[in-house]
């Protein structure tokens, strides 16, 4: 393989590993909000 | 974590993000059409671009990790576990990067993905001292009980640093000498010390950035363990009323 | 009571208990021992580069061997529930950790002075010189420094015998590679970059002792 194709490598793996991570904190705030949201719906209930 | 239940609603969020956008396009601009071509390394010397901000932020993540940790043990606030699980993660996955993509730039350089040298295998041991760090919390079953291993192991694990360095330092070395920080200035055209500084500014923010998130899922976490903790005392609680009563009737 | 007829006590404590069971040191040594004949068949020991191969042989036995006696120790004292005991007896915390660590690296040495003349009778090597048995001492000390920290946390996770080396390893490298090292230069008679050596282990060792000291009641706090 030449110089060229390494930095590329380089950069590509990085971009993958940035996106996934991006992607996974993504899907850990939207599961916790969904959370969040369904516990004060049924505080509501409770309330009423 | 806004008022409606959503993230990444707020200011700070929104002005890192766009920070972050804006910094790193011109700092991909500026690595691979500013920056010029270096003669003895060829095209492969621009990972350095990427390799360099990633490693000095991953140290500033496990220090942020060190005062937070020291922090916590003083004052007792879960807030400042909070910052450190989260400033620890991310730093795993820069060290994780940091790796990775020097091995990639040893390959052409040095004819081999992985010399035992200082920095290269300081680094290494880094990464396992933050998995254990991981591995504590995962498997303390009590949540103040884990945030006071993970502290400890935060503190001993930043002070091993510089002390590891130095004995695998005196060990064997073949990592070329840091040519930044070089006295007398560093050896290198003003270009590629501009683009270096771009990129660790889109970095830097690219961290806060991450660091705020995860912060954000982590302080929600903890309230819905509160909460849910609550619940279940006040479950037992009724519960242990309703069987007082049927005794009593 | 003065703090070191504290630390003497418990110390003394765990003596007895050792001697009347004999449950750590005869397994650990018996560890050390077979470790080092198995290297015997993954190096060859027998060669004129023996002293490198040896000196990294004889502290790979003598980690596990730690190991295992490390986490042996505290959890016998779980089973009995003496630890707990030993938590409320009105004695400042860092003593208890000083106690602890004497202890372990009184077990651990007496597994090293049964383990060195048969490691030198084994493989020919020079091994009784003052300055060994100096870097043995530091190079204990600084592994049950960490040693004894990290066993007492590992004891309430769940993977208890996972966590402990995963905790040691890495943490203690500095300590691993300098005695590694110093032990080599003495098997093979260089003696000039020795001092260098043995004053960089003595520094781990303060580094390690002052933080696990430090950090130790809030390790132990229920």
């Amino acid at each position: 393989m030449d110089n060229e194709t390494y930095l590329f490598m380089a950069f590509g793996i990085s971009w993958v590993v940035f996106a996934v991570y991006l992607w996974s904190i993504n899907n850990q705030a939207q599961g916790l909000s969904e959370e969040v949201r369904s516990l004060r719906d049924q505080q509501d209930d409770e309330h009423q | 974590m806004s008022p409606d239940g959503r993230f990444g609603g707020s200011a700070t969020g929104k002005i890192l993000a766009i920070g972050t956008g804006v910094t790193m396009l011109i700092a991909i601009y500026m690595m691979f059409l500013y920056a010029p071509q270096d003669t003895m390394q060829g095209p492969v010397q621009r990972v350095f671009y990427l390799h360099l901000p990633l490693a000095w932020i991953a140290y500033l993540a496990f220090f942020i990790v060190f005062v937070a940790s020291i922090a916590y043990l003083i004052k007792r606030n879960r807030r400042w576990d909070q910052l450190a699980r989260s400033s620890a993660e991310v730093g795993l996955v820069f060290t994780t990067l940091v790796i990775i993509t020097g091995s990639i730039w040893g390959r052409p350089i040095w004819g081999t993905f992985w010399e035992w040298d200082a920095r290269l295998t300081t680094t290494l041991i880094l990464w396992f001292i933050y998995l254990g760090y991981f591995m504590v919390r995962a498997y303390v079953s009590d949540q103040e009980r884990a945030m006071r291993y993970a502290a400890v192991v935060g503190i001993i694990g930043f002070i091993d640093v510089p002390i590891i360095h130095m004995s695998v330092r005196w060990w064997r070395t073949l990592h070329p000498e840091p040519i930044v920080t070089q006295s007398g200035g560093p050896a290198m055209p003003d270009s590629m010390l501009y683009t270096l500084g771009v990129s660790l500014v889109a970095f830097t923010l690219f961290f806060g950035y991450l660091v705020y998130q995860k912060l954000l899922i982590e302080q929600a976490k903890d309230q819905v363990a509160d909460h849910n903790l609550a619940v279940a005392d006040r479950e037992a609680d009724e519960a242990r009323e309703h069987s007082a009563k049927g005794a009593t009737a | 009571m003065r703090n070191l007829d504290k630390i003497l006590a418990i110390v003394w404590k765990d003596l007895l208990t050792e001697v009347r069971s004999r449950e750590l040191v005869v397994g650990m040594l018996v560890f050390a021992m077979l470790t080092i004949v198995t290297f015997n068949f993954a190096f060859d020991l027998t060669g004129i580069e023996r002293a490198p191969s040896g000196a990294g042989a004889l502290w790979v036995a003598f980690i596990f061997a730690s190991l295992l006696g490390l986490g042996r120790a505290v959890a016998m004292e779980r089973d009995k529930g003496s630890f707990d005991g030993l938590l409320l007896v009105p004695v400042d915390r860092g003593m208890i950790y000083l106690g602890k660590l004497l202890g372990n690296v009184i077990f651990i040495s007496a597994v090293q002075l049964v383990t060195i003349p048969v490691f030198g009778a084994l493989f020919d090597l020079p091994v009784y010189q003052p300055m060994l048995f100096l870097i043995l001492f530091l190079g204990t000390l600084g592994i049950a420094g960490l040693g004894t920290l990290f066993s007492i946390m590992a004891a309430s996770t769940r993977a208890r015998e996972v966590m402990l080396p995963v905790l040691l390893f890495p943490l203690a490298l500095p300590v691993v590679i300098s005695t590694v090292r110093a032990t080599t230069l003495v098997l093979t008679d260089r003696t000039e970059a020795l001092m260098q050596w043995i004053n960089l282990l003595a520094a781990f060792d303060v580094i390690f002792l002052t933080i696990s000291f430090l950090v130790f009641d809030r390790v132990v706090e229920d």
